[in-house]
């Protein structure tokens, strides 16, 4: 009699036991999905940004042609000029881009200018980067000649 | 009658069941509360992401926005109360309101151009032109041009001419038909207007006054014109007046939707980024008359045209404050004769 008491008893306690454990896992499995949903939400606010810097400086006034109003034709002295502070000063920081005519590797420095066709500004090699690019004409203004090349720009992972 | 036993089990029963909902309660509550705050940041991403995408397309666009879901907003960052928005790096000012239309307004001087993205709501806009002679009328298409113009969008900023008899503006028109069409058509009629005399009853109708007056009064919001583009504004407060020099219509747009707040900010992004634009410029006409062929052409115009940058780099520390109306003069002075050297410059093929 005792022990069918006692069996009886457990049976209450075992089953508030599994009860609980059934409520504690699933709050861990909406916690744990919530804290996935926020990384991803930042992988995608970080998505953004590449986006948006790769369409602005593809069409920005500081690099592109002025008579050309659609943008996307970058002018060579512009982007020999423009430097990364004065990058950053207008579109921030956390992001490079970079600039290629393919079968151009000379780095265009004020001094080899108009012969080259490779442009980088902010590139850190040390760190983790999302990368987009797209095609991109460049207009050579000393011989009025269109070259195609691309615009990579790439958004460091988790930098401000 | 109840053993023991099944004394226990019920009061086990009810401990367990209480603490079971408390739980359950509790986290409920919390993972709202997560959701509530998950919207609230999709909301402003959206928003942010609304604000690029215009300043990058300069396409018009509705976006709806409720007043409340705001708190604080001191450009660029924008307050919920789940997060705070940079809309840094796009030069933006925001009037809080249920349904905004997201506009881009252009300040181009030939070799610069500055965006600037508007987000406003339903606004109704008077000119109150006691005095309209040519300057006035050009002020008030310039000041119109600073404001987005609505075509494209649901939520609307209309434009207004005032007042007739003191009392009745003419009133109900978007950006590009009143300058294009409605400001020719009272010139050449050569219509007379008013200082509107029940300015507090249009305020309380939500219609912002903008007054263009050599002789200020007790309006609340004053443009006097100078030379050169520049001029004074005159907001009024509870002491009195406060009084801003304006150094273009951005100036003056910034100061009739937000006051110093956005007027500082705007003037500071207008001035950084034509900084680096003149800077751009300058070392790209330096390398430009390394080629013989340019130099021989172009090297006097463009040594006039160097000069003109360095002299607005230089000036652009000093009108930061906008206290000095004086060199501020001066800064529009090499604004304007930068634009007409540059048109020069495409003219003789050298830009």
């Amino acid at each position: 009699m005792k022990t069918k008491g006692q069996m009886h008893m457990m049976e209450y306690v075992l089953l508030s036991f599994f009860v609980l454990l059934i409520i504690v896992v699933v709050t861990f499995f909406l916690t744990g999905w919530q804290i996935s949903s926020t990384r991803s939400e930042r992988r995608e606010v970080e998505y953004q940004k590449a986006e948006f810097l790769l369409r602005t400086i593809a069409n920005s006034p500081y690099i592109n042609r002025n008579t050309y109003k659609e943008g996307s034709m970058l002018e060579d002295s512009k982007l020999t000029s423009i430097t990364c502070e004065e990058f950053q000063t207008l579109y921030g920081t956390g992001w490079y881009a970079e600039i290629e005519i393919p079968g151009f590797n000379d780095a265009c420095l004020p001094d080899v200018y108009p012969l080259c066709g490779s442009w980088s500004y902010c590139k850190d090699e040390s760190k983790e980067a999302m990368i987009f690019d797209i095609p991109v004409n460049i207009y050579r203004k000393m011989t009025g000649a269109v070259d195609a090349g691309f615009l990579r720009v790439g958004v460091y992972i988790n930098a401000n | 009658m109840l053993s023991v036993f099944d004394i226990f089990k019920i009061i086990l029963g009810i401990i367990i069941s209480v603490f079971i909902i408390f739980v359950v309660m509790k986290f409920v509550g919390s993972y709202m509360e997560i959701g509530e705050s998950g919207r609230q940041v999709s909301l402003m991403v959206n928003f942010k992401k609304t604000v690029e995408n215009v300043y990058t397309t300069g396409i018009s666009t509705d976006f709806e926005l409720k007043e409340s879901e705001i708190l604080d907003y001191r450009p660029p960052l924008i307050e919920t109360e789940s997060t705070v928005i940079d809309t840094s790096p796009t030069p933006t000012l925001l009037l809080p309101g249920k349904k905004l239309s997201v506009g881009r307004v252009d300040y181009e001087i030939g070799w610069w151009k500055f965006y600037v993205i508007e987000a406003l709501p339903d606004t109704k806009i008077i000119f109150v032109v006691p005095e309209a002679d040519e300057t006035t009328w050009a002020l008030v298409g310039n000041i119109t041009k600073a404001l987005p113009s609505t075509e494209n969008t649901e939520t609307k900023v209309w434009f207004g001419v005032g007042c007739t008899n003191k009392t009745a503006p003419n009133f109900g028109w978007e950006g590009k038909k009143f300058t294009d069409s409605i400001i020719p058509g009272i010139i050449s009629i050569k219509k007379e207007f008013e200082l509107c005399e029940n300015a507090a009853y249009w305020k309380e109708k939500d219609y912002k006054l903008v007054t263009i007056t050599q002789t200020p009064g007790e309006e609340d919001f004053v443009v006097k014109p100078g030379d050169n583009g520049i001029g004074h504004v005159y907001i009024k407060t509870d002491d009195g007046y406060s009084d801003y020099i304006y150094r273009n219509n951005i100036d003056i747009a910034a100061l009739l939707l937000g006051g110093q707040i956005f007027y500082r900010y705007m003037s500071g992004k207008f001035l950084s980024e034509l900084d680096v634009a003149a800077s751009v410029a300058q070392k790209e006409y330096g390398l430009l008359m390394t080629n013989t062929e340019i130099a021989r052409r172009c090297s006097k115009d463009v040594s006039d045209f160097l000069a003109i940058l360095d002299a607005i780099r230089e000036t652009i520390p000093k009108v930061k404050d906008g206290q000095n109306e004086e060199l501020i003069a001066e800064f529009a002075g090499y604004l304007g004769d930068s634009r007409a050297k540059f048109r020069q410059l495409e003219s003789e093929g050298c830009a």
